[in-house]
């Protein structure tokens, strides 16, 4: 294991070199080597280490680390549709595509700008190995920085941003780079939606990082939806840093991908900062679902709620490992982990680790966990009520999974969402017709 | 809060009350560890040829292992050439044939610790294998026990008179290769506790054995191995105490259960062993693996255990619940005081169809102590039916404790149930201003508290064990509140 890793190691920083030349200036090009050299004395992760014990990353070795130079031209079409009232962005493989983009007025919309990453607000130190290879490689990305000002010149009180990655190019070929930086002045608000998508059926290598930091009272609603394609892998970091009295809601939905893994860590550093983390995952056939999420509560009175719903099917894995750390001067913390697995598969398994890590007593913190099939007194309910087996499973896990996607706004995602989930359940019909109800 | 911190910190300032050291010569191998060494003592100890051969294959395997870094404690390095791997009372030679043989000043020490080696013993109805310094001197109770055809003592005497039972079920539970720390135990495990019980035989008192560490810098390595026969049924109590001293100490036991079908294996500990002092100087490393395996159908092993001493202690009892309904249960209460440092909690490796497991873990930190539940459920596909409960909770006195919990569910079968709960908070504001407007006093208030905390797992010692188990909480936490 460890001689590949450093293949690994070795064959990346062959591939930097080669691309390296063609940065636009020494600075650049040093930025980004340290961050190589940083990468290569911290390793790549391994299924060895603690965090990474259930991510599939076997993609990693028939991946190309270079960023895709070109990539095949897409239309408007095949993307998702657009929502009412939100400007969006689209990237293909990792590069800003302004014809595919919607923006209110020119290339991109006030207080956003796309650049190379190497402008973006990086944490000074990161941990985070994969986001040190998208620091060495990424050539495009968004940056979202709301000020007050920018606020009133849209006319809105709440600002709505889709930002879309679109992948296309086999993982032989290059990965792709998604970055975007979110970061709200005081007393603005965000709804943003970042999805993630695949266009045609390559194998792609997908490594995003995005970084948010909310200044004082400001709020984010964020909903992230992976729906990439069956082949596709992604590795996924995600930073936040919530000063005193921000809100941050975070929704996380993923259903797409080979082998996904994401990595967030959500800081609060600011007095009665809060945070919502809703995570919902559904597995089939042979996906690995992998989402480890910290939340560090490093201030008084900070809040988090923390939710998340899977369901295996087939001979997938979904793994959900949530950590809460409460600092010593974190006093009046307030932790709830609500994780529940369900199994819908013979051979599908799920891991469920919620931790917690407290350095204080004044603190209140609280975690449930539960794994199991369905319920078969429900089952049994729905049965004697003369529904078909398979209409009744397929009602029970929508019900399961409901709990993760009741909180999307606006409600047109969340139908848009519902409709491709209910795909994922054996009887379509049945639950066409109940969504019918709904709208 | 103020007030009652002065009320506490003379308290805080006590002395261990178990810290004394007997001055017995000792018989004692100089530091380092070598082929040689584990040849010294398995020749020493008269070992048969497989042993030895055990031993250096452990040795072997150890040298290519590194030291695990995975739990959540702060380790100063240890360096185990510095560590001396034998030493024995100098009264081996001639062993003691009764306890009037026993030298006096080691009765005496038993004494202090308040061990029930004689009448205490007779009237608990408690036969005591004491183990002083990895080689057993006493052993009563033999008789009875004989006519019931259970083999209680030590593990040297089990070496020497059924080498057969030894080669058979040695290393198949925790294998020499194992871990780091199970591995260099294989290597140059002294000595421990033998028992074996026959099929269909309960045995017809609760065997106990009191460990103890004495020499200075000698790393106790115990070796313990239960074996219950068909249809049996055993209880098996683990007391340790230890003298105070200012280095640290390091004990890496295994302990080894097999259960057979329709037998039934009850281990309870109160663990004891010298903390270290107010400022974390001293105190012992406690790395111990104990697993049981539930071999046949309807077996059941319980793990009952209540930590409060080691400066840090590093165990996860473990259930290998292989046989079909077979059961497994987990009762802990760790308590961190001081500096101490706890990262304990169990496995349970659910293989057979309805197997059943239970846990129930509850920790304890004050002053600057740091306790970690660790626990794995795993659920292999094989495993139809299986249930696990599990909760485990966590009680802070002091702002500057910590406590964690780090669980691991892993699930590969969809029949399956799998229940977690978790909670941390500190004492009730609420509970104590109940007391303390009753005329108790805040210290027995928290004492009253702690003890209802921890009552689920109390009920489960056997009743001797509960009353000292509780008393050691009150000792343990005295002047920890504030």
């Amino acid at each position: 294991m460890a001689a590949s890793q450093d293949s690994l190691v070795d064959r990346l920083r062959a591939e930097f070199a080669a691309v390296a030349d063609q940065l636009p200036n020494t600075t650049v090009r040093d930025s980004r080597s340290a961050a190589v050299e940083r990468l290569a004395a911290a390793g790549l992760p391994t299924n060895r280490d603690e965090n990474w014990r259930y991510a599939n990353l076997r993609a990693l070795s028939r991946s190309r680390f270079a960023p895709i130079a070109t990539h095949q031209p897409i239309a408007a079409p095949d993307l998702p549709a657009a929502l009412d009232g939100f400007e969006r962005y689209v990237f293909v493989d990792g590069q800003f595509a302004a014809g595919l983009s919607a923006t209110p007025s020119g290339n991109v919309g006030p207080g956003i700008a796309a650049n190379s990453p190497t402008d973006m607000d990086t944490p000074a130190a990161r941990e985070a190995r994969f986001a040190l290879i998208s620091d060495a490689f990424a050539v495009d990305g968004l940056c979202v920085h709301i000020t007050a000002a920018d606020s009133a010149a849209t006319g809105a009180s709440i600002r709505r941003i889709e930002v879309l990655f679109v992948a296309t190019a086999d993982a032989t070929i290059g990965s792709s780079y998604p970055r975007l930086s979110v970061r709200l002045e005081a007393n603005t608000r965000v709804h943003l939606i970042e999805r993630h998508v695949s266009v045609g059926a390559a194998a792609s290598m997908v490594n995003s990082v995005i970084d948010v930091s909310l200044d004082r009272d400001a709020r984010l609603d964020h909903v992230r939806l992976q729906q990439l394609g069956a082949r596709t892998t992604l590795v996924d970091t995600l930073d936040a840093r919530l000063a005193s009295n921000t809100h941050y809601q975070l929704h996380c939905i993923a259903y797409g991908a080979a082998a996904a893994r994401s990595t967030l860590r959500v800081a609060l550093q600011g007095d009665r900062s809060r945070v919502e983390l809703t995570s919902g995952c559904l597995a089939s056939g042979t996906q690995t679902l992998d989402t480890y999420a910290v939340v560090d509560h490093a201030a008084p009175g900070a809040t988090t709620r923390e939710l998340f719903r899977g369901i295996a099917s087939g001979r997938s894995r979904i793994a959900f490992n949530g950590k809460m750390v409460v600092r010593q001067n974190a006093r009046d913390a307030d932790s709830v982990q609500m994780l529940k697995g369900l199994l819908a598969g013979s051979e599908a398994e799920i891991d469920i680790r919620p931790q917690l890590e407290i350095y204080t007593d004044a603190v209140k913190a609280a975690h449930g966990a539960t794994t199991g099939k369905l319920d078969d007194a429900m089952l049994f309910y729905l049965l004697s009520r003369g529904i078909e087996r398979d209409i009744a499973q397929s009602l029970l896990k929508w019900a399961f999974i409901e709990d993760a996607l009741l909180g999307i706004r606006p409600e047109a995602l969340r139908r848009q969402l519902e409709r491709e989930l209910s795909r994922q359940f054996q009887d379509i019909a049945a639950l066409d017709g109940l969504l019918g109800d709904v709208k | 809060m103020t007030t009652e911190t002065q009320n506490y910190d003379a308290l805080v300032g006590r002395q261990y009350r178990h810290g004394f050291v007997t001055d017995i010569e000792s018989d004692t191998l100089p530091p380092g560890l070598d082929e040689d060494v584990v040849r010294f003592i398995s020749r020493k100890k008269k070992e048969p040829e497989f042993l030895t051969e055990w031993r250096l294959r452990a040795l072997r395997h150890w040298l290519t292992m590194r030291e695990p870094s995975w739990a959540h404690v702060r380790i100063k390095p240890i360096d185990y050439q510095a560590i001396s791997y034998y030493s024995a009372p100098k009264s081996k030679a001639d062993a003691p044939k009764s306890l009037a043989e026993v030298d006096p000043k080691l009765l005496a020490t038993y004494d202090k610790l308040g061990v029930p080696l004689h009448e205490r013993a007779r009237l608990a109805g408690v036969a005591v294998d004491a183990v002083f310094d990895s080689v057993s001197v006493a052993t009563t109770f033999k008789q009875r026990l004989a006519d019931a055809g259970v083999i209680f003592g030590s593990f040297s005497e089990a070496v020497q008179n059924h080498p057969e039972l030894i080669e058979q079920y040695l290393g198949t539970v925790v294998p020499h290769t194992d871990n780091f720390f199970a591995a260099l135990n294989s290597a140059v495990f002294t000595d421990g506790s033998f028992v074996y019980v026959p099929q269909g035989v309960r045995c017809p008192m609760e065997l106990s054995t009191y460990f103890r560490i004495n020499a200075a810098n000698t790393g106790q390595f115990e070796r313990t191995l239960i074996i219950a026969e068909a249809g049996s049924h055993v209880s098996y109590l683990e007391g340790c105490t230890a003298p105070m001293r200012d280095e640290n100490q390091l004990h890496a036991a295994v302990v080894e259960l097999v259960a057979l079908d329709d037998a039934q294996i009850k281990y309870s500990t109160v663990q004891n062993w010298y903390p270290g002092d107010e400022n974390g100087v001293g105190g012992i490393y406690n790395f111990v693996t104990k697993r049981g395996e539930c071999r046949g159908r309807n077996s059941k092993i319980s793990w009952t255990q209540v930590e409060t001493g080691s400066a840090i202690t590093w165990k996860y009892p473990s259930c290998v619940l292989r046989g079909d309904n077979s059961v497994g249960e987990f009762y802990s209460v760790a308590t961190a005081t001081n500096y101490q440092q706890a990262d304990t909690g169990t496995k349970m490796i659910h293989i057979g169809a309805n197997t059943k497991s239970t846990i129930v873990s509850k920790g304890i930190s004050a002053g600057h102590g740091q306790n970690a539940y660790r626990g794995l459920v795993k659920i292999l596909p094989s495993a139809h039916g299986a249930r696990n409960f599990t909760q485990c909770d966590s009680l802070l006195l002091g702002g500057d404790c910590g406590a964690h919990t780090f669980p691991y569910v892993e699930v590969k079968n969809p029949d399956a149930t799998i229940e977690h709960e978790a909670s941390t908070s500190k004492i009730s504001d609420d509970q104590l201003f109940y007391c303390l407007q009753r005329g108790i006093s805040q210290e027995d208030a928290v004492n009253m508290i702690v003890s209802g905390f921890c009552k689920t797992v109390f009920k489960e010692l056997p009743m001797e064990f509960a009353v000292e188990a509780q008393a050691l909480l009150a000792v343990t936490l005295e002047g920890a509140v504030g």
